[in-house]
């Protein structure tokens, strides 16, 4: 009758994370959408200010982080309000398995869906800021940890904000005060580098905050969402 | 095996509303509870919160007199909800949801197959779920019921959306539920359908 | 001793407490907070490097220490409001943000105004310290933003319980910035070992400003929950009680 012997929280969480890739995958509008918005206000730059090649590839980095940020806190919401809607959720809360770990995997799919992307036409925009090639890969590496670190904190702010229609501004409110240290983080190691000091101290506290980050966003959003849901 | 749940003092509320105040019931194995009442009476309210899936600002409930709050995720092993969504991912099909599910709740697979035969899904299986009739949606809802094999089903309008077969086949299901030693609480606009009702809860 | 924490819980209890305590603390922050200005802007002697500037300390530094204070005062509620589900302790938390908003909005203003003449820039945004504390207001602001959104009043405490206690990693940020980072901003003062590396005939005014402050922001947080255990109590027959024996 009871089938719990059968069951394991590993699989859950490979199950959670492959069945949350594939409904992204077939939604691809979801992915596009954010993408093509940070590669279009990004692009839009250069045509706003001097475009000189010094100017361009100092300010590169930061912008691109900016960006890169604001573009990823549009697709936030995607990570519960699909769930809620369909009734999932309930589901998840109540299947006898660690919510953090399933949370977890909702994150990582999240990060796939929305940071790998948003990683991989980095450097077409970097070479629009007139970026060399090693700084491109450095704001690569920032920019794995960081949207990551995005994805995990994000989700704090996904979760409190469930039970709130239209509430892709104010997860984004909630969530930028201590989003921010990963932009500082972030867009300084690659100025840092640039400027021939080693990228490694930012690095070191990019990461850091990375894994602090994953520390307790899991556990915090779990709280979140068994109180938010309705 | 007897199993025995009891609401005490149950008071709830929506938006700082009262929604629910001080309701007391018990439900025993071969019990069937209705509860009735106009739309925002809160009928699917109570459901949530006996579900454990809200917090009850006084009151007690308890599974076989454990309290349900101190150890919540047992008692969530021994009941399965149902609610007026589906829970299933539009995109995907019902093999890959109820796939999905089995490694979250333990279903095996084979039982997978013969329910989805049994609830005549067979033939749509492989499509996307969105694809699906309202009828086939709510059937496929349905069939955790007999995917978990749970004492405890808690059913928010589970009638809704059925043909006359359909409904034929739920009311079975009940049956045979509530004749093994089962019990059920369910939130209906047809009470009229159901026969040997223990009791019937009514909301204003 | 524990008795009394017990029945403070009780909001109706509180109440009374808090309408006994109010007069008093109001008459003691400005006692204090008089006796700070008076000597902080005449009788304290110019700073031999910053001349007569420095007096924007006397405003300056309470209202940094109190917006630091309240955030750590917010995050201790929310943890006793979501541990022990104590109703008051939330109808603390939210009485208290537009408060702490306030004061961080004061000494990020009397900072830049500071700033200017001793750094010579209205705002330094390498600066940890300058920009941990925009974060915190940022925090305050996020806060109060959400409480707004959620239309139920428990669901809207439990969130926004969890939002401070997430933010709280600001503070320790806030106050070691100058310490683990380069910073325009300078080191700790008062509590440093080897005791204040400033003049007592400045500490005085300062220390009354920072207690008086802290006082007079007691009376202001009571008076607020005051108001909002009336909004979240009215329903209930001692306020009805209340309301009627006021209107004879």
């Amino acid at each position: 009758m009871n089938k719990t012997s059968e069951l394991s929280a590993t699989k859950a969480t490979f199950a959670m994370f492959r069945r949350d890739c594939l409904h992204y995958f077939h939604k691809p509008s979801q992915i596009f959408n954010p993408l093509l918005f940070f590669f279009m206000v990004t692009a839009a730059i250069p045509f706003a200010i001097d475009t000189s090649e010094f100017q361009l590839s100092l300010l590169g980095p930061g912008l691109i982080w900016i960006m890169a940020i604001l573009s990823y806190m549009l697709t936030l919401n995607q990570l519960y309000s699909d769930d809620l809607m369909d009734g999932c959720l309930d589901y998840i809360v109540m299947s006898r398995q660690p919510l953090p770990l399933l949370i977890l995997a909702k994150i990582c799919a999240h990060w796939v869906a929305s940071g790998i992307p948003l990683i991989l036409i980095s450097p077409i925009l970097g070479m629009i800021f007139q970026m060399q090639v090693d700084t491109i890969l450095v704001m690569i590496v920032t920019l794995i940890f960081g949207t990551f670190a995005l994805s995990l904190l994000g989700s704090i702010g996904a979760s409190i904000t469930i039970s709130i229609n239209n509430s892709n501004i104010l997860t984004s409110l909630i969530i930028l005060p201590i989003a921010i240290p990963i932009l500082i983080f972030g867009a300084r190691t690659i100025v840092l580098y640039q400027t021939g000091i080693s990228a490694l101290s930012g690095f070191y506290f990019l990461s850091a905050y990375c894994m602090f980050a994953l520390s307790f966003a899991p556990y915090a959003s779990a709280s979140a969402i068994k109180i938010g849901l309705d | 095996m007897i199993n025995q749940l009891s609401i005490n003092n149950l008071t709830l509320f929506r938006e700082d509303n009262c929604v629910i105040d001080n309701i007391s019931f018990t439900v025993s194995s071969g019990d069937l509870i209705l509860i009735i009442g106009p739309n925002g009476s809160g009928k699917t309210t109570i459901l949530k919160a006996v579900a454990g899936l809200i917090d009850s600002e006084e009151g007690e409930i308890a599974w076989n007199n454990e309290l349900i709050s101190n150890d919540i995720q047992s008692y969530y092993e021994h009941m399965t909800w149902i609610s007026h969504l589906h829970g299933f991912k539009s995109n995907l099909s019902i093999n890959d949801n109820l796939a999905f599910e089995a490694a979250l709740f333990g279903y095996d697979h084979t039982d997978i197959s013969s329910t989805i035969k049994d609830l005549s899904l067979i033939a749509d299986c492989h499509k996307p779920f969105k694809t699906l009739s309202a009828g086939q949606k709510k059937r496929a809802a349905l069939s955790r019921l007999l995917l978990e094999k749970k004492p405890l089903w808690l059913l928010d309008e589970p009638t809704s959306n059925l043909d006359k077969s359909a409904q034929q086949q739920l009311l079975d299901m009940i049956d045979s539920h509530i004749n093994n030693n089962g019990m059920c609480i369910m939130a209906t606009h047809q009470p009229e359908l159901f026969n040997d009702i223990s009791s019937i809860i009514e909301l204003s | 001793m524990w008795l009394f924490f017990h029945k403070l819980a009780s909001p109706k209890y509180f109440y009374s407490i808090a309408t006994n305590f109010i007069p008093w603390l109001f008459v003691l922050g400005a006692i204090l907070m008089f006796f700070g200005i008076i000597n902080g802007l005449f009788f304290a002697p110019p700073d031999y490097q910053q001349g007569d500037a420095f007096r924007i300390i006397y405003v300056h530094v309470p209202s940094a220490y109190l917006s630091m204070m309240i955030y750590v005062l917010m995050a201790i509620t929310s943890i006793v409001g979501l541990v022990w589900r104590i109703k008051l302790a939330h109808a603390v938390t939210v009485s208290a943000a537009p408060i702490g908003a306030w004061f961080t909005l004061l000494a990020l203003i009397t900072g830049s105004i500071w700033g200017r003449p001793m750094w010579g820039t209205w705002w330094e945004w390498g600066d940890p310290r300058l920009t941990s504390e925009l974060l915190m207001l940022f925090l305050y602001l996020g806060y109060i933003a959400l409480r707004a959104a959620i239309p139920d009043n428990n669901k809207a405490d439990k969130l926004s319980s969890i939002l401070i206690l997430i933010g709280a990693i600001n503070i320790p940020i806030i106050h070691f910035s100058v310490e683990w980072w380069t910073s325009l901003h300078q080191g700790s003062t008062l509590l440093k070992s080897g005791g204040p590396a400033i003049a007592t005939s400045m500490l005085y005014p300062l220390l009354a400003m920072i207690f008086g402050l802290s006082i007079y922001f007691c009376g202001l947080l009571l008076t607020r929950i005051k108001a909002e255990v009336l909004n979240r109590e009215k329903h209930t027959r001692w306020i009805k009680e209340m309301i009627r024996k006021d209107a004879k």
